[in-house]
């Protein structure tokens, strides 16, 4: 059971290897194809340039997700709380593609545009499930805590962010999930990740590197999933 | 505020491309004299920070109105000899747009305003722009120009995307319901088929529209007769499967929850009664469910809109082949005329799918 | 000793308190009695600063509690609310030891003190020490919410409701407990309900409440005879003032001396009430109860007449 969270990455990573040795396989699958296999660059270059994307871009986002969803939901912070209403209601309207296209015109092509779309896309999951998880703290328990002589700031590190843990855990899961899939729409903008085999074989109209770029991109967000997922389960059960 | 007022004279305020090859130079609010234009705004957006709720919304709206005509005002004098000039907004003029977009919205949000309301406020903001329109204060402004100039595929554009839209939602509408009513009355197959749908969601879109060309392809070749119904690898076919396949969780997520939605006393009650079931299903289950299903509707919509852009990727139509072509050929303005468009369709479904929630709801 | 002077408060355009003025004894078990938006929750709360006054002042031993920061404050009091609000990701011992650690303790002395009070609320340490809140039954729970709250050994304990939310038999032998550690400990209680018998079987002085002010305050036999307002008297006499009445008294203070009495009369303890006396008389078809001291020996007769001198 313990080992069930790692299988995806186990394939991500057994996929990686095993593509650069797959060149006759897609050459037999692809036979109108002169170049079946994706050389510009290693995939495993594609794949460390993709996962700093998504790391790059989930760290400011906890950290804002977190914050501002702290923020939120203190006492007297109605401002924030509709300005976070506002940015959530907002971005799940506006797909993350239009908003690279839209960061292009104003930040210019690269890595840019799919930065900010991945920290604003990244952030909303961790901003809802912490405003969520800390709208479910039980207001006994808050009473409970106030009346003890808890401060503020004690009352939401000892009390209200660890039982608020898992759920927000879960949010950056989502989170993860949601950059690896951004990043790779990244592409599109000129970023290089596992999305540039995909975008360079539909311009060229070689589906060879587009299937190559798919599965690597559909494993590592399966592994990134699992991965989270190994770690969020053992936080939640340790408080039943 | 401040920062609507500042960041265009700080960060630069329009940027001028005399065509396509030339690289934009930008332009700074002292290298143009539209003060007849910016200075109303400034003083609006400085008021807005002072004046209560829904005049200050409504003072973020003429801000954003002269900001606008400003910008007009230059590209006009700037491009008129030159058919082929663009002039945009900079960096500067981009940020004031969208923190006195916020500001209204805080505003409304601090004087109480519902969604009924902020829809009015939108719905005003939008007669405003569309009257400058009407008296030609936008037509030299980038964008606009190349509205006018795309204008048949603009609405081939949005024909398109609803169609793309259609025809993957109502499917998915379809066997998703039936999926989750499934897994409402067979809780442990139905678990299992749930947990396949949101694995599925773990796949990133384009990775899963990519991965249908090859197979439906394939498909296309072994039979004809499909091939002559339009199923092809490239085009429509792996986006409107593709993204049927991403709709089927929320739909089916919202079905099961909105079964499962009465309280199970009232379920009980009604049973006690002597309801048969499908009368506790059509009398009790059904209407309490309704909300959350159709918020379940929602979400599948809104993300319909925003997947469908991603399928022009792989051939299919609607909004994203504007803007993917403009990314291709960096023109800011064609991107714009895609990426806008979907924005403005997602939100606008958004907020006309939750006013009838809130309608059912009371 | 606390005292309120004035107190006014309102939420919105309604009044919870229309100017309270109030004294509770050093050592009294106060209960605050009214129905629901009497205000009695409100004036408890603002005890220990959960909510402050509009006007007014709240002194605690003559020191008005808003010259002390509210922290500090509230961890000289003990809080025990309705809802429990055991913090869920705490085993028993983190939540009982939650103020002391708050104070600074030592781990020791903080081990040393969730066994004392797990001992003194009748809980084996070692069977629940480690336990998590989740675990517990409803009487349980609020058995270590009083734990919680006496752990920093506080000389004042406010009770919110402490009881409406257990079952029948569990807030009786509840009630019984607080009874027995307010006769141990002498610690000043004050405890709002709306139970009119919670309030007579606990209370040494009783605060009746409506809209917002103080209808009437003294011992509860004093409240049951003289009654300054008809709202107090509808509120106690509920169809049953004479049982309420009886269930004041001791039924050793009703008894003669036990004489030539039949062998065939029933028995009960000498420190019953007289209410238990004539319930035990009913039951038995009887017109006397022996009362039976500690050792079991007769130590005085209730007759049928006595009970009216209750």
């Amino acid at each position: 059971m313990r080992l069930a969270p790692l299988l995806p990455a186990a394939l991500f990573l057994a996929a990686l290897l095993a593509l650069p040795l797959a060149g006759p396989t897609f050459g037999a699958l692809f036979p109108d194809v002169a170049e079946p296999l994706y050389r510009r660059e290693s995939f495993i270059a594609l794949t460390l340039s993709h996962a700093w994307l998504v790391l790059a871009s989930l760290v400011p986002a906890a950290v804002t997700g977190i914050g501002l969803g702290v923020a939120a939901t203190r006492p007297g912070a109605r401002e924030m709380r509709v300005i976070a209403d506002a940015l959530v209601g907002f971005a799940q309207a506006v797909p993350p593609v239009a908003i690279i296209a839209i960061a292009v015109p104003v930040v210019g092509f690269g890595v840019t545009p799919s930065l900010i779309a991945l920290v604003c896309y990244a952030t909303l999951p961790v901003l809802r499930a912490t405003t969520g998880a800390l709208a479910t703290v039980p207001t006994d328990v808050l009473d409970a805590a106030r009346g003890s002589g808890m401060t503020p700031r004690q009352m939401l590190f000892q009390v209200e962010l660890p039982l608020a843990a898992p759920p927000i855990l879960a949010g950056l899961r989502v989170a993860a999930v949601l950059a690896v899939a951004t990043a790779a729409v990244g592409a599109v903008a000129g970023a290089s990740c596992l999305g540039t085999p995909i975008i360079a074989g539909l311009v060229n109209g070689n589906p060879a590197w587009v299937v190559q770029g798919a599965v690597l991109t559909g494993l590592m967000a399966f592994a990134v999933d699992g991965l989270l997922g190994a770690l969020v389960r053992p936080v939640s059960a340790s408080s039943p | 505020m401040l920062v609507a007022v500042l960041a265009p004279l700080l960060l630069g305020f329009a940027v001028l491309a005399p065509n396509r090859i030339v690289p934009p130079r930008g332009i700074a609010v002292g290298d143009v004299h539209v003060w007849g234009f910016l200075a109303p705004a400034a003083l609006a957006a400085l008021a807005a920070a002072m004046l209560p709720g829904r005049m200050a919304a409504i003072a973020c709206g003429v801000a954003l109105c002269g900001l606008l005509g400003g910008l007009d005002d230059v590209a006009g004098r700037l491009t008129a000899s030159l058919s082929a000039a663009r002039l945009g907004p900079a960096a500067g003029s981009w940020i004031a747009c969208g923190a006195l977009l916020l500001a209204a919205r805080l505003a409304l949000g601090r004087a109480g305003t519902g969604a009924a309301g902020r829809a009015a406020a939108a719905a005003g903001f939008v007669v405003a722009i569309a009257a400058m329109l009407a008296l030609g204060l936008l037509g030299d402004l980038g964008l606009v120009r190349e509205a006018t100039a795309r204008g048949p595929e603009l609405r081939a554009a949005l024909a398109g995307h609803l169609e793309l839209v259609a025809a993957a939602l109502l499917p998915a509408l379809a066997a998703g319901a039936a999926a989750g009513a499934f897994a409402f009355t067979m809780r442990r197959i139905g678990g299992a088929v749930m947990g396949l749908l949101a694995a599925l969601q773990v796949i990133p879109a384009m990775a899963l529209f990519a991965l249908l060309i090859e197979p439906l392809a394939a498909l296309g070749r072994a039979v004809p007769l499909l091939r002559e119904a339009g199923l092809r690898g490239i085009g429509a076919a792996p986006a409107v499967i593709g993204v049927f396949l991403y709709l089927l969780l929320p739909i089916a997520a919202a079905t099961r929850a909105a079964l499962g939605a009465a309280p199970a006393a009232a379920v009980d009650a009604a049973r006690g009664l002597g309801f048969a079931p499908g009368q506790v299903l059509r009398r009790v289950r059904l209407p309490l469910g309704a909300p959350v299903f159709l918020g379940g509707l929602r979400t599948a919509t809104v993300q319909a809109v925003g997947l469908v852009t991603l399928g022009a990727l792989v051939g299919a139509g609607g909004f994203g082949v504007l803007m993917f072509q403009g990314l291709g050929q960096f023109a800011p303005d064609l991107i714009l005329l895609g990426a806008l468009p979907v924005a403005a369709l997602a939100l606008v479904l958004d907020a006309a799918l939750r006013a009838v929630e809130d309608g059912l709801a009371q | 000793m606390i005292r309120f002077e004035g107190v006014r408060k309102s939420f919105g355009g309604a009044t919870a308190l229309a100017g309270l003025d109030l004294v509770v004894p050093e050592g009294a078990f106060a209960v605050l009695l009214g129905g629901s938006g009497a205000g009695k929750s409100t004036a408890l709360r603002m005890i220990n600063r959960l909510i402050d006054p509009d006007a007014g002042r709240v002194l605690l031993r003559g020191r008005d509690v808003a010259a002390e920061a509210a922290p500090a404050l509230r961890r000289r009091i003990g809080y025990v609310i309705q809802g429990i609000g055991l913090f869920p990701h705490w085993t028993v011992a983190r939540n009982i030891g939650a103020v002391p650690r708050l104070l600074g303790w030592d781990e020791k002395r903080i081990a040393a003190r969730v066994d004392e009070l797990l001992t003194l609320l009748r809980l084996d340490p070692a069977a629940y020490r480690d336990r998590m809140p989740a675990q517990l039954s409803g009487g349980q729970a609020q058995r270590i919410g009083v734990a919680r709250a006496l752990a920093a050994d506080p000389d004042i304990l406010l009770m919110d409701e402490p009881f409406g939310a257990l079952d029948a038999v569990t807030r009786q032998a509840l009630q019984q407990e607080m009874a027995r550690l307010h006769a141990a400990t002498g610690k000043t209680i004050l405890l709002v309900t709306h139970d009119v018998e919670e309030a007579l079987s606990l209370a040494t002085r009783l605060a009746v409440m409506a809209d917002g002010r103080l209808l009437q305050e003294g011992a509860p036999r004093d409240l049951l005879d003289a009654p300054a307002d008809p709202r107090v008297r509808d509120l106690l006499d509920g169809g049953a003032i004479g049982m309420r009445r009886l269930s004041l008294v001791t039924a050793a203070s009703l008894a003669g001396p036990t004489g030539e009495a039949p062998a065939a009369l029933p028995h009960i303890p000498a420190a019953a009430t007289g209410r238990d006396a004539l319930e035990a008389m009913l039951a038995a078809r009887a017109e006397a109860v022996v009362l039976l001291d500690a050792a079991g020996a007769p130590a005085g007769l209730v007759a049928l007449r006595d009970l009216l001198r209750a």
